[in-house]
């Protein structure tokens, strides 16, 4: 059904994103693997599917990092009380076949690096970290959240801090000037950046991408997350993919 | 074939459904009118097995139909249109475009048990079910399937299914459930009641079947917490000629290819050298 969990803390990361830690009151009923998700139950409000942006089996802690973006997430930020978590759930992203990871974050996309750092040093992979935003005020210090990851890069589009331009063309920039450096990358963010580095990068490099869909039962029942034109369900089969695999779905949702 | 409403609304989960290894494929019911469904939470996994749903019908209305009839072409398998009006007249309206489309069969949702006015609401009064089933089989030649849920009149019901016209009985839909969270203190669905469905429900389901099989000796499709061949193969000797898989794809994407594997070994062994003679079978003396 659903874990339940209590708040143990929230903060305020930038003028855009939070960082909440639950405290899970009824274990996960698996450890997760980075990149997989789960789905927070707001009682009475609504379900929503979030990456786990940190966990802490020792601790029964799991953490997300989200934006304001409707009722479900504005409630996430706002409520007290008990909740539920649903997952962990999709198939996630298992590190251990690489040695060194090159992520790449667009916006809110950024979620899944903490653990994903955790998880890969402990197993001795590296993982190196691109992350665009629109503006500098969205940014946040991304070593104090995710204190496990190697190499940090930050692009803005206003030009007020780091390279200045999108996550995109500074993976580009990242990828040309360090050949070889990095065995894949993993990308999470819009459809029109994923489309992007799915066609200018899967030539140098291995890509995964990671695209956003509609979420609804999470368990693969719904259908709702079905990334059309392929028969790709996001929470089953994913949410991480090869290019391929979802190249069509990131065209069309890059268009719209 | 899949249970209606796992998957079934989009062209792209046919072609799922049709890579899990079903033989048919049986769509999401569609109503005339698209249906946003409820909002979420509408699935959990229950601790003590089955799941709990109420999706709420959610589909693009019958328009859509085609896409699905000509993707399940594409793929060369048959399909089952399931649809779900309030009254005898958008059912008709429905099997008509369903037969215009070229479906292979139609499959009437008289069983949905969290939808007002539709399912369950109208399949648990013989009479309606009568009168509906008349006015859809004389509407469309292609055959009309009845799926029916647990109620205290499904006999009755299935008999008069029968009698108007149908070509065969789907036994049973999920059956009306409820989950409250302790924590909380709320139900969890935002539909608070739903449809149980999964392995709790199988005795259920597989008593249903032999009480209309024995009645009426039915061409029954059996569905109600099927997960292996074992489950398929007492439903077949309750009297199912066919069965249906819903909540066991979630957890097996092989579901089908093992439960085919398995009743061909049990045909076998049980010295026979068709499955269909089996069919029906627990009702020898």
């Amino acid at each position: 059904m659903f874990r339940v969990a209590e708040k143990a803390g929230i903060r305020r990361l930038s003028s855009k994103y939070y960082y909440v830690e639950f405290k899970l009151i009824e274990p996960l009923n698996a450890d997760p693997l980075p990149l997989q998700f789960v789905n927070v139950w707001i009682p009475g409000v609504d379900e929503v599917p979030m990456s786990i942006a940190q966990y802490k089996g020792g601790e029964n802690s799991i953490s997300i990092i989200f934006k304001v973006v409707g009722e479900g997430t504005k409630a996430l930020k706002d409520v007290e009380g008990f909740f539920g978590i649903k997952g962990p759930l999709g198939k996630g992203f298992d590190p251990r076949h690489y040695d060194k990871v090159l992520f790449i974050g667009g916006g809110v996309g950024i979620a899944p690096l903490p653990y994903l750092a955790r998880y890969a040093s402990q197993y001795g992979v590296v993982v190196d970290a691109a992350w665009g935003v629109r503006g500098s005020d969205m940014l946040f210090n991304l070593k104090e959240v995710a204190n496990d990851v190697n190499e940090i890069y930050y692009a803005t589009e206003d030009c007020g801090t780091g390279f200045c331009g999108t996550a995109t063309q500074l993976a580009i920039k990242l990828v040309a000037e360090n050949k070889a450096r990095w065995d894949v990358v993993l990308a999470v963010g819009p459809g029109a950046m994923l489309r992007d580095l799915c066609r200018l990068l899967s030539s140098s490099v291995n890509v995964y991408v990671s695209p956003e869909a509609m979420v609804k039962c999470g368990l693969g029942a719904c259908g709702s997350c079905v990334l059309k034109p392929h028969p790709k369900l996001l929470c089953v089969d994913g949410p991480v993919f090869e290019c391929a695999e979802v190249i069509d779905y990131l065209e069309h949702v890059a268009r719209n | 074939m899949n249970a209606s409403g796992i998957l079934g609304s989009e062209p792209e989960h046919v072609n799922i459904l049709v890579e899990a290894g079903f033989s048919a494929i049986v769509t999401k019911t569609f109503t005339l009118e698209p249906r946003e469904g409820y909002p979420p939470p509408i699935l959990v996994k229950l601790e003590s097995g089955g799941y709990l749903n109420a999706v709420g019908l959610a589909n693009r209305g019958a328009r859509y139909i085609p896409l699905l009839v000509e993707r399940a072409k594409a793929c060369g398998k048959p399909i089952v249109v399931s649809i779900g009006g309030r009254n005898a007249k958008e059912f008709t309206e429905l099997a008509i475009i369903v037969e215009e489309a070229g479906a292979t069969a139609v499959e009437l949702n008289l069983s949905c048990p969290h939808v007002k006015g539709h399912g369950l609401d109208l399949g648990s009064d013989p009479s309606l079910v009568y009168e509906l089933v008349k006015e859809v089989a004389s509407a469309i030649k292609i055959p009309v399937i009845v799926k029916l849920g647990l109620s205290d009149r499904v006999v009755d019901s299935s008999g008069r299914a029968l009698e108007a016209g149908a070509k065969a009985l789907t036994l049973i839909n999920a059956i009306r459930a409820m989950a409250i969270d302790v924590y909380s203190a709320k139900p969890v669905l935002s539909n608070r009641q739903g449809g149980l469905s999964g392995p709790p429900i199988k005795p259920i389901a597989v008593r249903v079947v032999f009480d209309v099989y024995r009645e009426y000796k039915a061409e029954i499709v059996g569905c109600g917490g099927i997960s292996s061949w074992k489950d398929a193969a007492e439903f077949i000797l309750a009297g199912a000629k066919a069965v249906q898989v819903g909540s066991a794809l979630l957890g097996n994407r092989n579901v089908a290819n093992e439960i085919v594997k398995g009743l061909e070994s049990w045909t076998s062994l049980l010295g026979y050298s068709r499955l269909a003679e089996l069919v029906g079978m627990a009702h020898k003396d």
